[in-house]
C-alpha cells in the first residue's frame, strides 16, 4: 500500500487518550495534516456534545486555497440501547473528505496517510469514512455503532 | 512542489530529503504515461503500440502513424494487459520518459569520441562507456503502477530494470486501483476500472487490494472497438473505414451517399503497410465515433426490445467518416455499449477475423454487473455495505456518455436494501490518468522517502524485496 509516511505528532495520541478515559474529558478531536506536509496534528479539541456542532465545524474546514480541507476526526458516539439496557458509547474514527469541493491532491495525501493515523490510536471501535456531508448524518452513524439497537 | 519557470534551475537529485524528482510511470495496453512526480498530469503520453520497420522498433505518435514499406504496429502487452515482450517494454518505457522528461544523459562515449574514430582509447573501454546511456533514471526514484493482476514475477523483473539497468536510485510500484481509489478521498473502495484491454473489478479495503475479490474480462475498450466494427460490416450497406492516412482528397456528400473521395495508393512501397498499421489507423476513426456516437441506455427501461425501438426513432447522431462518407446511427450506437452489461446484445464478428478470435462472446458474468457480483461475493458480509457505498469508476472506456449513472442504476437495482453510491471523477483527465496522478502525489511527498525500495536494500535483498515492501 503506497502510504504517504507521514508521522503523526505526540499530541494527536495523548488528546486520544485523554478522550477515552471519559469523565467529562473532549467528546471530539478532529485532525489534519500540518501545512507542510510532514506530520498529522491535532486542529481541534471540543466538549460540545451536540453532534451537529461537531459536524458544521466538520464540514466548514477550509485549505488556504478556499476549497474544503478533508479532516480525520475521533468522536465518542454515546447512545442509550433499547430495553433499557443502559448507556454505551463507541468511539468513532472518522475520515471525512468531500470528494466534490477538494483538490485531488488532499484528497489523496488525506486518504493515503489515514491508515498511520489510524494505527497510531489504540482503541477505536468503529471506523467511518464520509465523503460528502451527507455521509454525515448522526442517524446513520449512530445505526452503525449500535448495530441498529440504540433507541436515541 | 512548485512549478519550475525558466529561470529556476533544475533542482539535484535528494532522494532522502525534500526534494525528490522522482518519475512516475503508469504504462497501460492503449499508452504508456510518464511524468515528474508532483505534476497535475503526464507530460508524456506515448502509444503502447510501435512500429515495427526494417527490424527496428519506433515510438511515439508522430513515427508510427508514418505509413512505411510493409511497417507493422506491434505492443509489447498481452491481452490481459501485462508484460509479454519485456524487451520492447523496456524500451518503450525508457522512450516515454526518456525522450520527452529526463533527455539523453551526456557520456563519455558521446562526448569525447563520437565523432572522431582516432580518437577510441581501446574498443572494449569505449563499450563500457557507451553502455552508460543505459544509466538513465541516475538522478530520479521510479514510481510505477501496475494491472492489479500483475504476477509476482513481473513486479521483480519492472524492479530489476529500474535499479540494475538504468540505475535509478529508488523504486516503488503500486496496485493501480488502489491509486484510483486514494485519488477520489476513499481508503475503502469497490474499483471499477475500464480500460483498453481488460475490464476490471477490484474491492479496496483500508488501503489494501484484496486480491480474492479481483475479477476482470475481455470487455474493455478494445472490445468495444471491435463491436463497432462488426456493427459496420452488418450495416445495411456495410460500410468500410478508410483512415485518413488513405484520404488523397474528398467532395462533401450527401447523408448515406458513397463517399467520393480519392484514395492514395501505396505503389512506392516494394510492400504496403501490414493489417496491423491499417487496423491502428481504423482504430483512430473508431477512437473519435466512440467520442461522438458512443451513449449509454439510461436505466428505467430495458434496452432490449423497448428500448431499441425508442432509440430507433428519436435519438439519431451523425458521424461522418474520413473519407467523407456520412450516416446516421441510431439504436446501433446505444446498443454497442448495452453488451457491457447485457451479453446478449453482444454482435458476433465475422467468422475466422482477428475480433472474432479475440473478442467473443461474453458470459452474463462478464459484464460490468456480472463482475461486480462476483467480487462482492468474494468479500465478507460486513464489508459489502462499505463498498456499495463507495464505487470509484475509472478508465479512459468509462468516459463513454452516460456510463457512470447507468452503472449506479444497475447496482441500486441489483442490491436494493443497500445504499448504493458510484462515483466518477468529472474531470476526463482525472479518469483517464487517475493512477498516474495518484502516483504523482504521494511520490511527490517529502515524506515518502521512507517507502521507497532504495537501491542498497535491492542489492542486500534481491528483487523479492518488492513483495515485501510494496503490498
Amino acid at each position: 500500500m503506497p502510504v504517504s509516511g507521514l508521522s503523526v505528532n505526540p499530541d494527536c495520541v495523548s488528546a486520544f487518550n485523554e478522550l477515552k478515559l471519559g469523565r467529562g474529558g473532549p467528546k471530539y478531536i478532529i485532525y489534519k495534516i500540518s501545512d507542510d506536509q510532514k506530520e498529522i496534528v491535532v486542529d481541534e479539541i471540543g466538549n460540545e456534545a451536540d453532534y451537529d456542532v461537531f459536524r458544521e465545524k466538520l464540514v466548514g474546514k477550509k485549505e488556504k486555497s478556499g476549497k474544503d480541507r478533508p479532516s480525520y476526526a475521533i468522536y465518542d458516539v454515546e447512545f442509550e440501547l433499547e430495553g433499557g439496557e443502559g448507556k454505551r458509547s463507541k468511539i468513532a474514527f472518522i475520515t471525512y473528505i468531500n470528494q466534490d469541493s477538494t483538490g485531488v491532491k488532499s484528497r489523496m495525501v488525506y486518504a493515503s496517510s489515514r491508515e498511520t493515523l489510524k494505527n497510531a490510536l489504540n482503541g477505536i471501535a468503529m471506523n467511518w469514512q464520509a465523503n460528502d456531508p451527507g455521509e454525515l448524518e448522526w442517524a446513520d452513524l449512530l445505526k452503525e455503532a449500535s448495530k441498529g439497537k440504540a433507541v436515541s | 512542489m512548485a512549478a519550475l519557470t525558466s529561470k529556476d534551475e533544475p533542482r539535484t537529485a535528494e532522494y532522502a530529503g525534500d526534494e525528490v524528482s522522482a518519475i512516475v510511470l503508469d504504462p497501460g495496453y492503449a499508452s504508456t504515461r510518464a511524468g515528474f512526480a508532483g505534476e497535475d498530469a503526464p507530460k508524456s503520453i506515448v502509444p503502447s503500440n510501435y512500429a515495427f520497420y526494417q527490424d527496428a522498433c519506433l515510438f511515439g505518435d508522430h513515427v508510427i502513424d508514418v505509413p512505411r514499406d510493409n511497417v507493422e504496429i506491434r505492443n509489447p502487452y498481452s491481452r490481459d494487459g501485462i508484460v509479454e515482450d519485456w524487451d520492447t517494454a523496456e524500451k518503450l518505457w525508457k522512450y516515454s520518459f526518456a525522450s520527452k522528461l529526463t533527455g539523453i544523459r551526456p557520456n563519455k562515449a558521446l562526448q569525447e569520441w563520437l565523432n572522431d574514430v582516432n580518437a577510441v582509447p581501446n574498443l572494449q573501454k569505449a563499450m563500457a562507456d557507451a553502455e552508460d546511456t543505459e544509466r538513465a533514471l541516475e538522478d530520479h526514484p521510479l514510481f510505477m503502477s501496475e494491472p492489479n493482476w500483475n504476477p509476482i514475477k513481473n513486479r521483480e523483473k519492472a524492479i530489476e530494470i529500474a535499479l540494475e539497468k538504468w540505475a535509478a536510485p529508488a523504486f516503488y510500484i503500486s496496485k493501480s486501483s488502489v491509486l484510483s481509489a486514494f485519488s477520489m478521498g476513499k481508503s475503502t473502495a469497490l474499483v471499477i476500472d475500464i480500460g483498453a484491454s481488460q475490464l476490471s473489478v477490484a474491492a479496496v479495503h483500508d488501503g489494501m487490494i484484496l486480491r480474492k475479490s479481483i475479477t476482470r474480462s475481455h470487455l474493455g475498450g478494445n472490445y468495444i472497438s471491435s463491436q463497432i466494427r462488426s456493427m459496420l460490416a452488418t450495416h445495411d450497406p456495410p460500410i468500410t473505414i478508410n483512415p485518413h492516412y488513405m484520404v488523397k482528397a474528398k467532395q462533401p456528400v450527401d447523408a448515406g451517399q458513397p463517399a467520393n473521395a480519392i484514395l492514395k495508393t501505396f505503389d512506392q512501397f516494394k510492400q504496403p503497410p501490414q493489417t496491423s498499421y491499417h487496423r491502428y489507423q481504423e482504430e483512430k476513426t473508431i477512437l473519435e465515433f466512440k467520442e461522438v456516437c458512443l451513449q449509454t441506455w439510461a436505466s428505467g427501461t430495458s434496452f432490449r426490445g423497448q428500448g431499441e425501438a425508442i432509440a430507433r426513432e428519436q435519438y439519431a447522431h451523425p458521424f461522418e467518416f474520413p473519407d467523407g462518407y456520412n450516416q446516421t446511427f441510431s439504436s446501433d450506437r446505444f446498443k454497442i455499449v448495452e453488451t457491457l452489461f447485457d451479453a446478449q446484445c453482444h454482435s458476433p464478428s465475422p467468422a475466422g477475423s482477428l475480433d472474432a478470435q479475440y473478442y467473443p462472446a461474453p458470459e452474463q458474468n462478464q459484464t460490468i454487473p456480472g463482475l461486480v457480483k462476483l467480487c462482492i461475493n468474494q468479500c465478507d458480509v460486513d464489508l459489502r455495505p462499505m463498498l456499495l457505498a463507495s464505487v470509484v469508476i475509472t478508465g479512459s472506456a468509462s468516459l463513454i456518455k452516460g456510463l457512470p449513472d447507468r452503472i449506479q442504476g444497475e447496482l441500486t437495482r441489483m442490491y436494493p436494501s443497500t445504499k448504493v453510491r458510484v462515483n466518477a471523477a468529472g474531470m476526463p483527465v482525472e479518469r483517464k490518468f487517475g493512477s498516474w496522478i495518484g502516483g504523482s502525489i504521494v511520490a511527490s511527498l517529502g515524506t515518502f522517502h521512507q517507502m521507497w525500495i532504495s537501491k542498497k536494500e535491492y542489492e542486500e535483498h534481491g528483487a523479492s524485496i518488492v513483495e515485501k515492501r510494496c503490498k
